[in-house]
């Protein structure tokens, strides 16, 4: 056991980030943190989410307004915002930012390729989260800044991001592709891939390539400094990981195989959340065997002996599978890294649609025990 | 359901499905069912996250594929690879010898290029499916948001690519992606919020934006009921007895305690199903699977879901 609370994590910083796989409740437990965060301080707290559980976004008013913070509870001693981001919005908002001038930002949007190009260009989605995150940053008017992360395979696509965009502008395929088509040297160096290229998929379509990217280039300089600005603030001090998993085998080990890369890269596990947990449930700890039908007896307002067998059979067969459950995720947790604090949420009994569904479970955060794993 | 749903009859099902829904679960089950039923199958993950051989009980497996149980061979998606053995059988240029090159250009081509990737995937899948041996393949495909990308990069490309010999080699691989009596997408959800609201959006958008048959909806982890009308105000009634009437037997209160959990889990997981079954078109078969209570913390279980389906399926 150890003095650490989850508040008490979450006070030493400026930024939290959210990670972990798909599915396991990100995005809720990065708006329980974000409450917890605005009820216990004066401090304006922004949450931002890039795939939010629908109905929860369209609770908290932040669908239909992308990429605006909204204020969506103040009754605490802080303020809790919350925003959406649209990748694709985003993705425009960069080529606004980092074109050189009008004509060629035009020209680029105009580029029928740009579409699909920049749904998966570089890890796209990735990247505008972190330029947008960056400029919450470094705008001054938030305390604390926690970043649901986009929902994608590894998490870690996020941090690679800027890295892989400054490895795709300085890359020489890029400078092959776009130098004048007049340059002796290039065309040598590049006929083999060109040639291969052209049979393949034909020239007509390499051409059109060429010329998003050459409209692509001019916007390396920005590109480049922002992302390294990017990738600075996400190993300063002021940033913390938080790790959500659910007590599953494939959950589990992409957070235990999460908090190692984290680790190996600077950045401090504040701690693991443990969603959706299968209550532990007192009453003795031996494996319970349903009660004969002599003990029975004693519920005599049943009328019917049989049915009565049957209920009890089913109930405390219900309660050994959850200890089994139970049993079976303590041990599954043991792959966790150890030293890490670690946090178990119950598995709640519906689903968290509302703001006060938040505050319930920012009140479990709190009051959760932290164990170090 | 009196008939056989025919999924198994197909050349190539597509399983996709929200994140943490359990795809390669039904992929695995899938492939087990048709395997059992004599079709020679190959199941492909891929993602590459290793779910797929851990659900079979297998060792990893690569993207030579292995024969895991007798007519079932599982192997992992590469598009590093895939585009080598492209260029090799289709471009006969024998890069082999010098991956390296090929990787970066693979590299830099697939991040700027739109659908190379995808094209490089369905394209392999559809191969295995026309010209080897396989009765069957079944992709256990990425999650909702890419699986559309992926199914349409063929007529994306058609669109895109105007000359050039993959003209040719786009045609056949949409006449069977196309054909729903050769190619079916399944999609994989749980009674949650978020997989039942992302799988009706991902059947919609499938119907828009490809034309590529969705065969059935499988909704896995489905708590079954627990009491049956009559047992239930029977258990109403035991619930109501108060601790003070301390008269029960030991652990029973907990045991009252640990029903109500799981009725209650249930009631939500079956309001959730409610709408997904309305929000999906009419005649879209709803396959469903049963939670079983060790099969998501073990390694175990993927023979009692393959049965479970092939009940569902009347196979």
């Amino acid at each position: 056991m150890t003095g650490a609370t989850i508040p008490g994590i979450l006070s030493g910083h400026k930024t939290v980030v959210v990670a972990g796989s798909g599915g396991v409740g990100k995005t809720t437990v990065a708006a329980a943190l974000g409450n917890l965060a605005a009820r216990s301080r004066e401090a304006r707290v922004l949450v931002l989410t890039v795939d939010p559980a629908r109905r929860l976004a369209t609770a908290l008013g932040v669908v239909g307004v992308e990429g605006e913070p909204r204020l969506v509870d103040s009754s605490g001693r802080g303020e809790l915002w919350m925003a959406m981001l649209d990748a694709r919005q985003e993705w425009d908002r960069l080529i606004e930012r980092h074109a050189p001038d009008k004509p060629t930002r035009d020209a680029i949007m105009r580029n029928h390729l740009y579409d699909s190009i920049t749904r998966r260009f570089a890890h796209s989605h990735e990247y505008a989260a972190m330029e947008r995150l960056h400029q919450f940053q470094t705008s001054g008017e938030w305390d604390l800044i926690v970043l649901d992360t986009p929902p994608s395979r590894n998490a870690l696509d996020l941090l690679d991001a800027p890295r892989r965009m400054r490895d795709f502008f300085s890359g020489r395929l890029l400078g092959w592709l776009t130098v004048p088509a007049t340059s002796r040297f290039t065309l040598q160096a590049f006929r083999p891939f060109r040639l291969v290229a052209d049979r393949i998929l034909g020239g007509p379509f390499i051409a059109d390539l060429t010329d998003f990217f050459v409209l692509i280039k001019t916007m390396e300089k920005g590109f480049v400094e922002r992302a390294t600005e990017v990738e600075n603030s996400l190993s300063d001090e002021s940033t913390v990981f938080v790790v959500v998993t659910t007590p599953e085998v494939g959950p589990v080990e992409e957070a235990a195989r999460l908090v190692g890369e984290l680790d190996r890269r600077n950045c401090p596990t504040g701690a693991i959340v443990v969603n959706r947990s299968t209550p532990r449930i007192d009453g003795g700890d031996r494996l319970v065997e349903s009660p004969t039908v002599a003990e029975l007896r004693l519920f005599e307002r049943i009328e019917s002996p049989e049915l009565l067998a049957r209920v009890v059979d089913v109930m405390y067969d219900t309660l050994g599978q959850m200890r089994h459950a139970a049993a079976l995720e303590a041990s599954l947790l043991e792959a966790l890294p150890g030293g890490v604090p670690t946090v178990a949420l119950p598995m709640m009994q519906s689903d968290i649609a509302d703001l006060e569904g938040v505050v319930e479970l920012a009140d479990r955060l709190a009051a959760s025990p932290v164990a170090l794993a | 359901m009196s008939t056989p749903l025919g999924l198994l009859d197909r050349r190539l099902l597509i399983v996709t499905g929200k994140g943490g829904v359990g795809k390669s679960t039904v992929s695995a089950a899938l492939a087990e069912c048709a395997a059992a039923r004599g079709r020679r199958t190959l199941v492909c993950e891929l993602d590459a996250k290793g779910d797929l051989a851990r659900i079979l009980g297998t060792d990893p497996v690569d993207y030579s594929g292995r024969e895991v149980r007798p007519d079932l061979v599982a192997m992992t998606m590469d598009t590093e690879q895939s585009l080598a053995e492209y260029l090799k059988v289709q471009v006969k240029i024998p890069f082999l010898g010098r991956i390296g090159p090929l990787a970066r250009v693979l590299e830099f081509v697939a991040t700027a290029a739109p659908g190379v990737r995808e094209i490089l995937t369905i394209g392999k899948l559809a191969w295995e499916a026309r010209e080897s041996d396989y009765d069957l393949v079944i992709a256990d495909a990425t999650a909702t948001g890419h699986i559309v990308g992926q199914l349409s990069s063929p007529a994306a490309i058609r669109d895109l690519v105007r000359l050039g010999m993959i003209r040719h080699q786009l045609d056949w691989m949409l006449e069977l992606l196309e054909d729903p009596s050769k190619t079916s997408a399944i999609v994989v959800a749980t009674p949650e919020e978020m997989p039942v609201v992302e799988t009706m959006e991902l059947v919609g958008r499938v119907r828009d934006d490809t034309h590529i048959d969705v065969g059935a909806a499988v909704v896995n982890r489905v708590l079954p009921a627990p009491f049956t009308a009559a047992e239930r105000p029977v258990f109403d009634t035991l619930a109501a007895i108060a601790p003070e009437e301390d008269c029960s037997p030991p652990g029973f209160f907990s045991a009252v305690e640990a029903t109500t959990h799981a009725l209650r889990r249930r009631e939500v997981g079956s309001s959730h199903l409610r709408r997904l079954r309305e929000g999906l078109p009419k005649g879209l078969p709803v396959l469903l699977l049963p939670e079983i209570f060790d099969a998501a913390a073990t390694h175990g279980g993927i023979d009692l879901i393959a049965a479970a389906l092939a009940a569902e399926a009347n196979w």
